[in-house]
């Protein structure tokens, strides 16, 4: 009867303590530490969560996974400025810089989501909003016009997608909000995109009004000239 | 499809035309003519090339399983920085092999076309992307250098003696067995030395050799 008791008592205990920590580390690790503590109590408090960071971690895998293969396709791109037959070592040059620049963006992601208590899920993938049709294969061997009029489709969807991240972010639900993130996201994403941006759509323009001659031949050559330097320099 | 929808198009295709008539002349010349260039130059064989080309996807996917290491190791509850700083250099390793390996191709006038086949949405090996310590992953690391290693000796044996056509590809080959094969050999004995240090500790000293352990790795 006194060992019912007091089994009772310490079940009343452990409840009480339970409901008065509610979700902090300190009262897991005083669950975890005392002389009661049952060997498969976790500590699920004591991780790096905080504000709406976590609500955003699928958003964000996805954010990580479209660099990867954007990243990827640029690369191709690059690749075949690089034959012999295109021969183009200034949008070859121009396409590795941005598959790096994607790479290295899609690692910064994968660090700071871990920072903020996330977990990168690489098979998380949202439909891709710049797929061709499924039955036809993706085209990469494209001429020089074209392959810039991708690369700015592909950079201002990727700038509308860390808008939409962010926005969910900025909601005034605390469930959602998180400044820090946010910032993350202004200061690492949205800047640069707007250079990259401003860039392509430079280049588009340019490229299109030496195209409107009846052979291009020397511009493009010029002008490919012209994409090498600057971009060596 | 309703008759509005009909309309719509009849129009559509009507404007094209129109459009594509009067804008003749403000037509942009996008395709330039092709040069006519000899091609006795180019001289790898279809076999080698064709080993070639599946080993970017190889070196893709093993930097892809790489990132999903560093990615575990980055955790805030696994917390192992020095890990994952390794294994996100890694990563990016991987990729700059993969990266030669078409510039190699490049510069003996491969990849004129099919770029698109190159490369296939390359996942970490076996959706693997969490383990359950750091010599668990220094071992499967290992083992993925080793079969990387194996690929490249069958571009070597494909290369120097790729059946009918008999080229052997002196210069692909030399190539790969100093710059690659190289790399992957002192990479492999690095690996397992980690492996060896670590392993030895884990038996009873797990914690704290792992975590000492994680703190030499970040330097």
């Amino acid at each position: 009867m006194k060992g019912l008791f007091c089994f009772v008592a310490a079940a009343l205990l452990v409840a009480l303590a339970s409901a008065e920590t509610g979700s902090f580390c300190y009262g897991d690790v005083n669950m975890k530490c005392s002389s009661s503590a049952d060997e498969a109590v976790a500590i699920p408090n004591c991780n790096a969560v905080y504000g709406g960071a976590a609500s955003a971690m699928e958003q964000l895998s996805n954010y990580v996974n479209t660099h990867i293969t954007r990243s990827f396709q640029y690369l191709l791109m690059s690749t075949h400025f690089g034959s012999y037959e295109a021969n183009r070592p200034g949008f070859e040059k121009l396409y590795r810089i941005l598959s790096d620049q994607n790479w290295e963006a899609s690692l910064g992601l994968i660090k700071h989501m871990t920072k903020r208590g996330g977990k990168m899920n690489f098979n998380y993938r949202e439909a891709d909003n710049l797929a061709n049709e499924p039955a036809k294969k993706e085209v990469y061997e494209l001429h020089e016009l074209g392959s810039l009029a991708r690369a700015l489709d592909i950079q201002k969807s990727l700038a509308e997608e860390a808008f939409h991240i962010h926005h969910t972010c900025s909601a005034k639900d605390p469930k959602h909000h998180d400044a820090e993130l946010t910032h993350y996201l202004e200061e690492n994403f949205i800047e640069k995109q707007a250079d990259t941006i401003r860039n392509l759509a430079g280049h588009t323009s340019d490229l299109k009004n030496l195209l409107k001659s009846s052979d291009s031949s020397l511009s493009m050559f010029l002008f490919d000239e012209y994409l090498f330097n600057k971009l060596s320099g | 499809m309703s008759p509005l929808h009909v309309s719509v198009a009849v129009l559509a295709v009507f404007a094209f035309a129109a459009c594509g008539v009067s804008a003749d002349k403000d037509k942009f010349k996008c395709k330039l003519r092709p040069a006519d260039i000899p091609k006795e130059w180019v001289s790898m064989v279809d076999p080698c090339v064709k080993k070639m080309r599946e080993q970017v996807q190889t070196e893709l996917t093993a930097s892809m399983t790489y990132l999903a290491m560093a990615a575990h190791f980055s955790q805030d509850t696994v917390n192992r920085p020095g890990f994952a700083e390794h294994f996100f250099k890694s990563a990016s390793e991987e990729r700059e092999h993969a990266i030669k390996l078409i510039e190699y191709l490049l510069m003996r006038g491969q990849l004129t076309k099919d770029v698109g086949d190159l490369i296939k949405d390359p996942r970490p090996k076996g959706d693997v992307t969490s383990w359950v310590d750091g010599v668990s992953a220094l071992k499967d690391a290992l083992k993925l250098e080793a079969s990387v290693t194996n690929n490249i000796r069958d571009i070597v044996a494909v290369c120097e003696d790729p059946g009918e056509s008999k080229f052997n590809d002196y210069h692909l080959v030399d190539y790969l067995t100093g710059d690659f094969l190289d790399e992957q050999y002192k990479g492999q004995r690095e690996l397992a030395g980690m492996i060896s240090t670590l392993d030895k500790m884990m038996h009873s000293h797990g914690a704290i050799g792992e975590f000492l352990f994680d703190k030499k790795l970040l330097g």
